[in-house]
């Protein structure tokens, strides 16, 4: 409970109710969602960095006969090669999320400065040109134009981060367009002008912080449908190459002999359930966090 | 007028081009003097919220000038060079806009302070706690968020983030329209004390009570221009133009008083 305390007074002046309104405002202002989100992608990432480094094993050395079925030693089992599933799943953890991250960041911060500078541009030529590209992009399915990018391009993780930020972009430019042009015609923005400050503080100061907080919503729950994206990529065959370990791609390699053997495909999507659903948890919380900042 | 603070000369305002162009303001002229509080009133659309952006340097006028002492203010570039973008200073309609959302009211007037200043962070920060606290703010209040304020308390803190720039006249662009009625008269009670010490103020507003009570001139606004100006005890009384008696004629409980009177 000093957990939940601790995070809530920072977050929320929480008024002086009982302690069971209280419970109810958390679940409702998404602070329990946040932490038990928190909790969830926290045990992932300790894993990650736990599991490979404790074991005795490398991720794609055989340990034991091909398919043996979960066990006390190996608790996941393992797959068609005799590689150790439990391993392989929690050696691919921070290449999923880190690749992920990379997928999110970059077209954010791309996305954010083209959006706000298009927001703030007069020339109308220029918003033109640059909005028909935005909702030309995104006209297509992510997945879709993602593909066609990495046979460009080439297969591999690589050409996924690139591929991703050469489309995602577009999304994140047209929320944060928007959005600017809202924020802009707020009286704190003028007051701001009224008042002398100069146009980078006026900025970085008043405008950006109060555009990227909602593109920062987004792009959480984005992240979810990026670490999808990048399984979906890898078990098409398009982006971890093997023996790499990737929940996509291993549960790829694993489809073919599902019926013999469940855990080398269920074991990689479970992770990848659980990590998409820690961070749908975090990014409602902080969405509901972002809403009552604005009320 | 020789002794006008701010005066502006025929001027107007276009927004959009060809068959939709509207003309917010058309062939306007007015001055302020120092230490006195004029009213610009007219129904919503006619143009008066666009005037006082003009005035405050947020609009450039398509045609006319506004003068601040003799200079042009619309030059080249930004409106209000130098030190004189301090001296006028803008209170906004809107309270739950017109503040930072994600800053407290504390470290909005203190950045001002400390903007126009040169104070030390503390130094800042003591002397903003300060102003909150002549605008009726106590430093619990001054800590909060924009979202935890109420509307009235809003625009106190808009006004002390405007007096931190010590201007000299501060345009008021319907301060009370969106708060209740109690926090009204302490705004204007507010708007009272400084116009004793000395500020000049421009009041935009609908509410016809607010103007009277506060104003010792006023223009009449109705479909961008004016149609009467002159004291505002004069033009109550004495109503010339026959928008400006309907105006006056509306006003709720008009009747009372004058069946009273």
């Amino acid at each position: 409970m000093t957990l939940v305390e601790a995070g809530a007074a920072d977050w929320f002046d929480v008024k002086g109710t009982t302690p069971k309104g209280k419970q109810a405002r958390r679940l409702k202002d998404g602070t329990i969602g946040m932490i038990v989100g928190g909790a969830m992608l926290g045990i992932l990432l300790l894993m990650g960095i736990l599991v490979p480094l404790l074991s005795p094993y490398e991720s794609d050395q055989s340990v034991d006969m091909p398919f043996m079925p979960p066990s006390s030693t190996f608790l996941f089992g393992s797959d068609g090669l005799g590689r150790d599933v439990f391993l392989r799943v929690f050696s691919s953890v921070y290449l999923d999320l880190g690749v992920a991250f990379l997928g999110v960041i970059i077209p954010f911060t791309l996305g954010t400065i083209i959006g706000i500078g298009l927001a703030m541009s007069r020339s109308k030529k220029l918003n033109a040109v640059v909005g028909s590209v935005i909702d030309g992009i995104n006209a297509f399915p992510l997945l879709v134009l993602a593909i066609a990018l990495i046979a460009i391009l080439g297969p591999g993780l690589q050409s996924v981060v690139i591929a991703l930020s050469l489309t995602n972009w577009a999304r994140y430019a047209r929320l944060s367009r928007t959005r600017a042009q809202v924020v802009k015609q707020q009286g704190y923005i003028e007051a701001a002008q009224t008042l002398g400050y100069s146009k980078p503080r006026i900025l970085f100061k008043h405008l950006v912080p109060n555009v990227s907080s909602e593109t920062t919503a987004y792009g959480l729950s984005d992240l979810i449908l990026v670490i999808l994206l990048i399984a979906s990529l890898s078990f098409l065959g398009l982006g971890a190459q093997p023996p790499t370990p990737e929940w996509g791609a291993m549960i790829s390699d694993g489809r073919p002999t599902l019926q013999m053997a469940w855990w080398p495909v269920v074991f990689p999507g479970l992770a990848l359930c659980w990590a998409g659903v820690a961070l749908s948890f975090i990014a409602e919380g902080v969405t509901r966090r972002e809403r009552d900042v604005k009320s | 007028m020789s002794d006008a603070l701010i005066e502006a000369r025929q001027v107007c305002v276009t927004f959009g081009s060809g068959s939709r162009a509207v003309r917010a303001v058309r062939d306007v002229s007015l001055h302020i003097n120092a230490g006195e509080a004029i009213g610009i009133v007219g129904e919503s659309g006619s143009g008066k919220s666009t005037l006082a952006r003009v005035l405050a340097g947020l609009q450039r006028p398509d045609q006319g000038e506004v003068l601040f002492g003799d200079e042009s203010i619309y030059q080249r570039g930004r409106a209000y060079r130098g030190d004189k973008r301090r001296l006028v200073q803008m209170v906004f309609q809107d309270p739950y806009g017109s503040l930072n959302p994600r800053i407290t009211a504390l470290s909005t007037v203190a950045e001002a302070v400390k903007f126009h200043g040169e104070h030390s962070r503390s130094e800042s920060h003591r002397l903003s706690l300060e102003l909150l606290g002549q605008m009726g703010i106590s430093e619990r209040d001054a800590a909060k968020k924009p979202r935890q304020l109420s509307g009235g308390q809003r625009q106190r803190v808009s006004v002390a983030r405007a007096l931190s720039a010590h201007p000299e006249i501060l345009i008021a662009d319907e301060p009370t329209s969106a708060i209740d009625q109690s926090a009204q008269a302490q705004l204007l009670n507010l708007f009272q004390g400084l116009l004793g010490d000395g500020l000049s103020i421009a009041l935009v507003s609908h509410d016809l009570g607010v103007i009277r009570y506060l104003t010792n001139r006023v223009y009449v606004m109705k479909d961008g221009a004016f149609v009467e100006s002159g004291l505002t005890q004069e033009v109550f009384e004495n109503p010339q133009h026959a928008y400006t008696k309907q105006l006056i004629a509306s006003i709720p409980g008009r009747h009372l008083q004058g069946a009273g009177a």
